[in-house]
């Protein structure tokens, strides 16, 4: 039997008596009841980001462009809201269409980039959303209403008052001098009114 | 010492005062209240500030 057909009998033994290779299995782990058990934890935002890249992804494979219609970018809006008001409860996302997961995906990461579990973080979202009604606002008096709070944001401080203290620095002997000049000078005006009035009376 | 009559009378004018002024003065009144204090001591401020 020559080489080459000792190799052409070993390699037909293998594709009837294929190894099977089993991967190292860890012990007393249970598995998963369910696909949404074995996910693991995401915040709100990561979930809305990897049901869009899901979305985006079938969507590319499929050859299919997503186009929202008005319903889904008001419902994607709404869906927004209901995040931001409050953030500890997921929306069930099942429930949309893979248009409104995408354009609420838009929304997220235009509007904050995150959405916040602590009110001190929706400081970014209004920040950045007072920012886009500002550009886009139709009428100038939302549009100055918009860089008006803009401006009063803490660390633009675009209207911030300067404010003067005057430290007084005087003994107690000049603060008195200069305490009494001024008694005597609205004493003097006391009087001026007081004579006004007796002429008044006299009149 | 400026009797409390005389401090009351600045006291009631700050109002009329301008900002500046206003500033100034009641400065000036406080500067001289904590004097008080550092010399006469607290109860007598307290008696003294009952007129003002």
């Amino acid at each position: 039997m020559s080489d080459k057909e000792i190799q052409t009998i070993e390699l037909d033994e293998d594709i009837d008596n294929p190894e099977i290779i089993v991967p190292h299995i860890e012990k007393d782990i249970p598995l998963p009841k369910s696909q949404k058990e074995a996910l693991p934890e995401m915040t709100t935002e990561e979930e809305i980001n990897v049901r869009a890249n899901t979305v985006n992804a079938i969507s590319e494979i499929n050859n299919k462009e997503l186009k929202p219609n008005e319903k889904h970018k008001v419902q994607a809006e709404r869906l927004a809201e209901q995040i931001i008001k409050n953030p500890e409860k997921k929306p069930e996302f099942t429930k949309y269409e893979n248009e409104t997961l995408a354009y609420l995906a838009g929304i997220v990461a235009q509007s904050s980039g995150k959405i916040v579990k602590e009110y001190t973080e929706f400081k970014h979202y209004i920040v950045n959303r007072a920012v886009q009604e500002a550009e886009m606002a139709k009428t100038a008096r939302d549009r100055l209403s918009a860089l008006r709070m803009l401006g009063e944001v803490d660390g633009v401080d675009a209207f911030k008052k300067k404010t003067e203290i005057t430290h007084v620095t005087k003994t107690g002997k000049e603060l008195e001098e200069e305490l009494l000049k001024t008694i005597e000078e609205l004493k003097g005006k006391v009087i001026e009114g007081e004579v006004l009035k007796e002429d008044e009376d006299n009149d | 010492m400026i009797s409390p009559k005389d401090l009351e009378l600045i006291q009631k004018a700050l109002p009329q005062m301008s900002e500046t002024e206003r500033q100034k003065h009641l400065s000036l009144l406080l500067e001289y209240k904590k004097e008080i204090i550092k010399e006469k001591g607290k109860a007598t401020f307290l008696d003294f500030i009952k007129h003002v």
